[in-house]
């Protein structure tokens, strides 16, 4: 539970939460997440704080999940792939070709996180009260030579990311390298990998801009979401007054600002990609769907039974839901900042 | 050891042996296991193109066997490395106290990690926890190693702690002069006599 | 209780049990344990210690501790690491400290295949440390030198810690990786030196140095009975020179990945035992086989075990926040830049005794490299001290990781190895001044690289 609750001097209690996270400092997730953590601070006149770990200091990027529903944190961040049993609700957003950007699927997860009952339920289960799961941009992909149709993927060894990239990545020719974000560059640089798969965002902060001159939109879209989430426990017990402003300030972050700060770091990333490279190329739409529709799996239809096992019950609704709020939401916003990137550049 | 009648220590210290050998034998095939599972993939990516899937989850899952199986091995042969400053200095008596004290005090450490790992491999059960890569890897299997290793660690310490409280020497620490000999001389031969230790015993692996 | 005090008990409790003869890992599980117990509650220890024993065991990159401790044992029991040094021996009759040079020189070599300390010292102190104290060294300088050049692989490349410290730092990786060679060798070239200076010392005071050193030479002039042509094993270095062109040859041409070189090195130092044993028929081969086998698993999971503990420690120290009150009580001193900077690196030594070093990088970047970039500091630069000193953290008492590997893998007292590190520390540190008075020495190769 929260660790640090001491009686204030006005009598009020004051709430220390533990924060782990998974964000290195300057990185997109710490930026996003602060817009949260200081709007709560504030909005409570100081009786809540955060205590906020080093990166992978408390608890791993791939335990933190597990460190917020048993306690040893409150809150979490980090990335949905590390524990994708947990998260069918968000791990929907890495079927290829299906998410078009990070604003439309997060609004999507957002609001189907309490609208669809067994997503609800899961959500409740798990001990985990989502806050937000934003995906960290669209997939592009980096490589030493032109990589603009599918053709040029043939025989390549590809470093990709997300949970079902390796049909895309078998139904492209291609061959997979399993590297973890940090070890890519060294990968890359010895020609252990070609080629690899990252958001925007990677490009800039695993410096793999430096080392690969071509980068490309090939339309899959986003591939992974980092969640964010409070123990349930702990924010079930919150004093009233404190969860709606904690309910405030996450509606507010989901509707608006996640996504204001998401674009705003994004198209500086693309000024710095831009720099180094020239430009962001991306796909036609032709050659998107040839790539699509050589994927022989019916992804959707796993998505569905792995969700169903899971736990997540009728996940099929799950799924009609979140395609029809992603055409809603889709409609009347802005171009994700990497597809304005691609026209830029 | 001359021949005696075989008290309670020595059928002790035979049993916890004949408990802990089969488990290190299993911790040494896991490391071939890894040697072999790391170099196909190598090959096959290099040959045919591409990795062969599940075999980077089984060289971890290999490594987890390697270590918890092998703990009460290193603890039946006196392996598990600790600083002999003060103790040396006692005399045996005391020194053997302080060891049953410790070996007590580490016994209560595994019963903790004992349960806290446990309730981590029902848990990874129950939800069927796994690992996505190139393939689907259940992740419970790797988490019940870690329970057995620990509770065969944990017979190894209780034996440790009243081996040392009968004023007995610990599980391998007779051992300890020999392996120390084996380690001056490395070479099997023991033809090259140069430092006064080395008598070229052959201790059997 | 306040964090303060819980630190202190900690230490207490550590020091106590060390002294006590507790196995190290437990030493460091109990004392970790009971101090996250004081700070939270046993629900928060027994979450530390499951995530402890799966994440530390089940990390891919971390195989390459076993592999490279299995190419190791295959090595010596194929006698390369014997006929090596007894090349090595020869080759430097007039210089005492043979063996140590060619010890470092090994572990330089190996850290130009491996990122990890831990495995480089695992595999060279199996290899060298019998065969420097056939050679007269004692346990403590040959243990010593050992942990010590081990530290070598996280700075020469390849390294995933420069990598690691540029993308936490934001500074270019390709310069950060530049930027290891120059102080990675200046190191080696430094533990050899002093090897050297040593040993010549150590045989004019001691007759029984000299009478040792002849014995060496009877031994060879012995063994030239039996070697062919000029009487020494050649085929030693050659099949070591075959294991690491395999190694080095893999890595820089792409085929595989620093932490795979390690398996596939394993393989081929298993095909050199079958050749040296092949005569001696397939019960043989088996016999040596079986016994390598279990003499890696049983050092795998001794180092395994300490690492466990280390990080369960490691929890602790994070959760009272303890990097964090010393750099913010540094920084508030009133003295020159200069010296707050001098001030907050050598607090990272007494922090890599108890943080396994990967999280220490994590914790201590952030905290220190805006301090640092405020006064000026080069980023690149910092790096480097940074990663020097959470290394020489790795071989100081009361934890240092690297010590406890030697002495258990070589069966050497801990306490033994601990005294022969000070010199070497000593020699790090006016290395480490060095760096601070001239970073040049350190920014001259990166520079080159745009
Ligand atoms: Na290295
Ligand atoms: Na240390």
């Amino acid at each position: 539970g929260c660790s640090g609750d001491t009686e204030g001097s006005d009598g009020t209690e004051n709430i220390e939460l533990n924060v782990a996270s998974w964000a290195t400092p300057d990185s997109l997730s710490e930026e996003m997440a602060e817009w949260w953590y200081t709007e709560i601070e504030e909005r409570t006149d100081g009786r809540v704080t955060f205590n906020i770990d080093a990166a992978d200091s408390l608890c791993s990027a791939s335990e933190i999940p597990e460190c917020v529903r048993d306690g040893r944190a409150d809150v979490g961040q980090t990335l949905t792939d590390y524990s994708t049993q947990l998260f069918p609700m968000a791990s929907i957003s890495s079927i290829p070709f299906l998410s078009p950007g990070s604003e439309p699927v997060a609004k999507a997860i957002h609001d189907l996180s309490t609208e669809h009952e067994g997503a609800a339920a899961l959500w409740e289960e798990n001990n985990l009260h989502p806050i937000a799961h934003v995906p960290p941009g669209r997939l592009l992909l980096g490589g030493d030579t032109e990589l603009s149709s599918v053709d040029h993927l043939d025989g390549l060894r590809l470093r990709m990311a997300g949970q079902y990239a390796q049909e895309a990545v078998d139904a492209a020719g291609a061959n997979s390298v399993v590297l973890t974000a940090p070890e890519t560059y060294e990968g890359i640089e010895r020609g252990l990998a070609d080629a690899a798969g990252f958001p925007l965002d990677g490009t800039v902060a695993y410096q793999l801009k430096d080392i690969l001159p071509e980068w490309t939109d090939p339309g899959i879209g986003t591939y992974t979401t980092i969640g964010m989430w409070m123990n349930s426990d702990v924010y079930s017990e919150l004093p009233d007054d404190i969860r709606s402003v904690v309910d405030e300030v996450t509606e507010e972050y989901n509707s608006e600002h996640a996504h204001r700060i998401f674009n705003e770091i994004t198209t500086m990333q693309c000024d710095l990609l831009l720099d180094t490279i020239g430009e962001l190329n991306q796909w036609e739409d032709d050659e998107s769907q040839r790539w699509e529709d050589s994927i022989e799996a019916d992804l959707e239809e796993r998505w569905v039974e792995g969700a169903e096992s899971d736990g997540l019950t009728d996940a099929a609704g799950y799924l009609e839901a979140y395609k029809s709020k992603l055409d809603e939401y889709s409609g009347d916003m802005e171009a994700d900042p990497s597809l304005a990137c691609a026209e830029r550049g | 050891m001359v021949a005696k009648p075989k008290t309670f220590e020595d059928i002790l210290r035979t049993s916890v042996e004949k408990m802990a050998v089969p488990l290190g034998a299993l911790s040494s095939l896991s490391t071939i296991v890894m040697m072999v599972a790391i170099s196909i993939d190598v090959v096959a990516r290099n040959t045919a193109g591409e990795p062969i899937p599940g075999l980077l989850e089984l060289s971890e899952m290999a490594l987890v066997a390697t270590v918890f199986l092998g703990i009460a091995y290193a603890g039946t042969t006196n392996a598990h490395v600790s600083v002999d400053l003060l103790t040396s200095k006692l005399p045996t008596k005391s020194r053997r106290m302080i060891a049953g004290l410790m070996w007590l005090l580490g016994s209560g450490m595994i019963v903790w990690f004992i349960m806290s790992t446990f309730d981590r491999a029902i848990q990874s059960t129950e939800m069927s926890e796994v690992t996505l890569g190139l393939v689907v890897w259940p992740i419970w299997p790797a988490r019940w190693l870690i329970v057995i290793g620990y509770v065969a660690f944990l017979i190894v310490a209780l034996a440790n702690a009243y081996l040392s409280f009968r004023n007995e020497p610990l599980l391998g620490e007779d051992e300890d002069a020999l392996a120390n000999d084996e380690a001056q001389d490395s070479s099997s031969t023991g033809q090259h006599v140069i430092a006064p230790e080395v008598d070229g015993t052959e201790k059997k692996s | 209780m306040s964090s303060g005090l819980a630190v202190l008990l900690v230490a207490g409790v550590l020091i106590a049990l060390l002294l006590l003869k507790m196995p190290v890992w437990l030493a460091l599980a109990i004392s970790g344990g009971i101090g996250l117990w004081v700070l939270r509650d046993e629900a928060f220890v027994g979450s530390t210690l499951a995530t402890a024993s799966y994440e530390e065991t089940s990390t891919f990159s971390l195989t390459i501790i076993p592999m490279f401790i299995l190419l190791g044992v295959f090595a010596v029991r194929a006698k390369v690491a014997e006929q090596v040094f007894t090349i090595a021996r020869r080759a430097f009759t007039k210089i005492p400290g043979g063996i140590g040079i060619a010890t470092v020189a090994a572990c330089a070599g190996f850290a130009a295949v491996s990122g990890s300390s831990i495995g480089t010292a695992a595999t060279m102190s199996r290899l060298s440390v019998g065969e420097m104290r056939k050679a007269g060294y004692p346990a403590s300088m040959a243990g010593a030198l050992v942990a010590v050049a081990g530290t070598l692989g996280a700075m020469i490349p390849p390294s995933l810690f420069l990598v690691l410290y540029a993308i936490l730092a934001n500074v270019s990786i390709a310069q950060m990786l530049a930027a290891g060679i120059v102080p990675g060798t200046l190191s080696a070239v430094i533990y050899a030196t002093y090897i050297l200076i040593r040993t010549r010392k150590y045989s004019k005071v001691s007759s029984n140095g000299s009478a040792l050193a002849q014995e060496i030479d009877v031994e060879i002039e012995k063994s030239q009975g039996r070697q062919q042509a000029t009487g020494l094993p050649y085929r030693g270095l050659f099949r070591l020179g075959i294991i690491f062109a395999i190694i080095m040859g893999g890595i820089y041409s792409g085929l595989f990945t620093p932490t795979e070189s390690a398996a596939i090195g394993a393989l081929a130092a298993l095909v050199i035992l079958v050749l040296e044993f092949k005569t001696n028929g397939v019960r043989e081969i088996a016999r040596q086989f079986v016994g390598a086998l279990t003499e890696t698993a049983k050092t795998s999971t001794m180092v395994f075990a300490v690492i466990v503990g280390s990080s369960i420690l490691s929890t602790f120290f994070v959760v009272a926040r303890v990097p964090q009150t010393i750099s913010n009580s540094v920084t508030s001193l009133d003295i020159p830049d200069w010296a707050i900077m001098a001030l907050l690196l050598v607090f990272l030594i007494p922090l890599g005794m108890a943080l396994e070093s990967i999280s220490i990088l994590v914790i201590t970047v952030p905290l220190i490299y805006p301090v640092a970039m405020d006064m000026g500091f080069d980023g690149i630069w910092l790096g480097v001290m940074i990663i020097k000193l959470i290394e020489i953290g790795m071989v100081t008492p009361p934890v240092g990781i690297n010590v406890f590997v030697v002495a258990g893998t070589a069966r050497l007292p801990s306490i033994e190895v601990f005294k022969g590190v000070w010199p070497f520390v000593v020699l790090e540190i006016l290395l480490l001044v060095g760096f601070f008075i001239f970073p040049d020495v350190v920014l001259w190769l990166p520079s080159l690289v745009q």
